[in-house]
């Protein structure tokens, strides 16, 4: 059980890349991105994680704790992500007003 | 209290000029280049006062591994010095280039981000932190590099935005497996419990191509170089001599050396993927480089290649190696600089970037065409240019480790470069039947003609100082990858 849970953050962020990777369309792929944040968040607070353990707030008696480090990283790649997909929706945004679609495939200004 | 300079001193004129903004959309040129230029004396101050060169401040006097700190040895100092003086001369160069855009004041606001966050990341003795400026990193050259908002600079923004966020989750996740089994994010004491409990634990093994994949990415070597060449030519001039100047080599080969020979420790199988990922991408670049027609994509992919150089320098795993790469990153830092600021004037002169369609430019632009020269020289690896130097330990060091195929494949390399600049010096130069096209081509304004020729000045000076670069700054650089793992024993005893 306790290695199914990492598996399945992995496989979270894996299912994340497969959709950056195959989709073309260029919303499609902002919401890959965010499912592969996602995927990574989910590691993070199950790292914190021990069994038979309370929340650390120190009580008399109680010598063990969850790790609330992780935790309190997570806001911050939080922000950076939502940060990161604003930027791309706007950018987007004003792919679409120029080409008049946001079909990455037929995107091809650029020879790569 | 003075590593702190680095980081708040552009966050802080970036804030104030967000709020000038209100006031004068088209300011902001003065405050930018001053704070570059503060940072630039305060480095050069560095190399004076700090003997050994080694400097640690923790941030609110909290100790070490609990508080955060800001950590400066011989290689940080190396690649703070680099990065100084690129941005600070690429500001002095965009005072008058930025001329012909709009909203000039974001340009400088993005670009004191971006110089707050490589500044921050050479420093940062902590994990995350350098994560975290990684990405202050990428937001600001995302929104650099769309600044004209052209059809082709939206594109290629997205491309990278896309391409560079996944190579930051890769980063991010491989962080969360260190600090799973080290519980901490201070790298000298990650170091340390790494090398005293659990050298060859299977969650560090996942970690590291975790992390060289997403450090590959922001590198662009090879396999993971396409968003490079479209990226760093659509960007505005100045932009792209810092992109390719210095954001890759910060963001890509820093991270490497910092996480892999001073945090986990390298191992044998980890450097020949590096020399030979190195040596692919050398091809790779100098190849597609003779192919194309554009000014700058020429050097976007000449960028690929001698990054290549770099990493081949580190793969190789000899002192005489490292201290290669060390100087390749300085070289390249200044040739390649320059060659874009010398393909941004000739845009911004001609109005054009294909070199198909210049011609004869060496009468009209004499100081451009000097400054083109030195760059180009240096590039090609002529003596007594720095980049002869660099090239030449590179080959060196090949030769005494024994690889002698790759030496006779290097020196093959040398020549398809010697080949690309060629190609570009004959036809936007020299060749003379598109001259009566550009009758009114004149040499480009003050600012930009003073930071050309600085570079120019600095691109043969490597050369001609070589031993002592050598003495002062190489050889205590080299110190830290040969000392590797003793890394956090070296920074907790401060």
């Amino acid at each position: 059980m306790g290695t199914l849970i990492y598996i399945s953050s992995f496989l979270l962020f894996l299912i994340g890349l497969y959709c950056v990777v195959v989709k073309d369309n260029l919303i499609k792929i902002i919401i890959g991105i965010k499912i592969m944040g996602y995927g990574v968040c989910l590691f993070y607070i199950m790292i914190s994680y021990k069994s038979d353990a309370i929340a650390p707030i120190i009580i008399k008696g109680v010598k063990n704790y969850t790790d609330p480090l992780p935790q309190a990283l997570i806001p911050a790649i939080m922000a950076a992500s939502f940060a990161a997909m604003i930027l791309m929706l706007a950018t987007s945004i004003r792919l679409f007003e120029k080409h008049k679609t946001l079909d990455m495939s037929k995107i091809k200004e650029l020879k790569g | 209290m003075l590593l702190l300079i680095f980081i708040l001193l552009p966050i802080v004129s970036a804030l104030i000029l967000i709020l000038y903004e209100r006031i004068n959309k088209e300011s902001g040129s003065l405050i930018t280049f001053t704070s570059t230029l503060i940072n630039l004396s305060i480095v050069i101050f560095l190399f004076f006062i700090s003997s050994d060169n080694r400097i640690v401040y923790h941030i609110g006097g909290w100790p070490s591994p609990l508080g955060i700190s800001l950590v400066l040895d011989s290689f940080s100092l190396l690649m703070l010095f680099v990065i100084n003086l690129i941005s600070c001369l690429s500001m002095l160069y965009s005072i008058d280039y930025i001329k012909h855009y709009d909203s000039r004041a974001k340009f400088f606001i993005l670009n004191l981000f971006l110089i707050a966050g490589l500044n921050g990341v050479v420093l940062s003795g902590d994990i995350f932190n350098l994560y975290i400026f990684l990405e202050i990193i990428a937001f600001a050259s995302y929104a650099l590099i769309a600044f004209g908002l052209g059809k082709e600079d939206l594109e290629a923004s997205i491309r990278y935005q896309v391409i560079g966020t996944i190579g930051s989750f890769f980063i991010f996740f491989g962080i969360g497996f260190l600090y799973s089994v080290t519980g901490s994010l201070d790298l000298a004491d990650i170091s340390k419990i790494i090398h005293q409990h659990s050298a060859t634990n299977r969650a560090i093994l996942f970690a590291i191509p975790l992390l060289l994949f997403g450090f590959s990415l922001k590198a662009a070597l090879v396999p993971f170089h396409a968003w490079l060449p479209d990226a760093h030519p659509t960007a505005p001039a100045p932009v792209s001599a810092m992109l390719s100047g210095v954001v890759i080599k910060v963001s890509g080969i820093y991270g490497i050396v910092r996480i892999f020979f001073s945090v986990t420790g390298v191992s044998t199988t980890l450097l020949q993927i590096l020399l030979y990922a190195g040596l692919i991408s050398v091809f790779f670049g100098a190849f597609a480089a003779l192919y194309q027609n554009d000014f700058k994509r020429i050097l976007a992919y000449s960028s690929i290649s001698q990054i290549g150089y770099i990493m081949l320098g580190i793969g190789i795993g000899t002192p005489l190696g490292y201290a290669g790469a060390l100087l390749h990153i300085i070289n390249h830092a200044a040739f390649k600089s320059l060659f874009f600021m010398v393909a941004g004037a000739v845009n911004y002169a001609t109005g054009k970037r294909d070199t198909r369609e210049l011609g004869g430019l060496s009468k009209k632009m004499p100081i451009t065409y000097i400054s083109s020269i030195s760059s180009s020289l240096s590039l090609a690896g002529i003596p007594p240019f720095g980049g002869f130097f660099s090239k030449f330990l590179i080959l060196l060091a090949l030769v005494k480790a024994n690889h002698l195929t790759l030496s006779i494949l290097l020196v093959i390399s040398f020549l398809l470069t010697l080949a690309y600049f060629i190609k570009i010096h004959r036809r936007v130069f020299l060749r003379s039947e598109n001259s009566e096209l550009y009758k009114n081509v004149k040499e480009v304004p003050y600012s930009m003609r003073i930071a050309m020729i600085i570079l120019a000045i600095i691109c043969l000076g490597l050369g001609l100082t070589f031993p002592w670069i050598m003495k002062t700054f190489i050889n205590s650089a080299v110190n830290i990858f040969t000392n590797g793992i003793n890394y956090g024993n070296i920074i907790s005893g401060l």
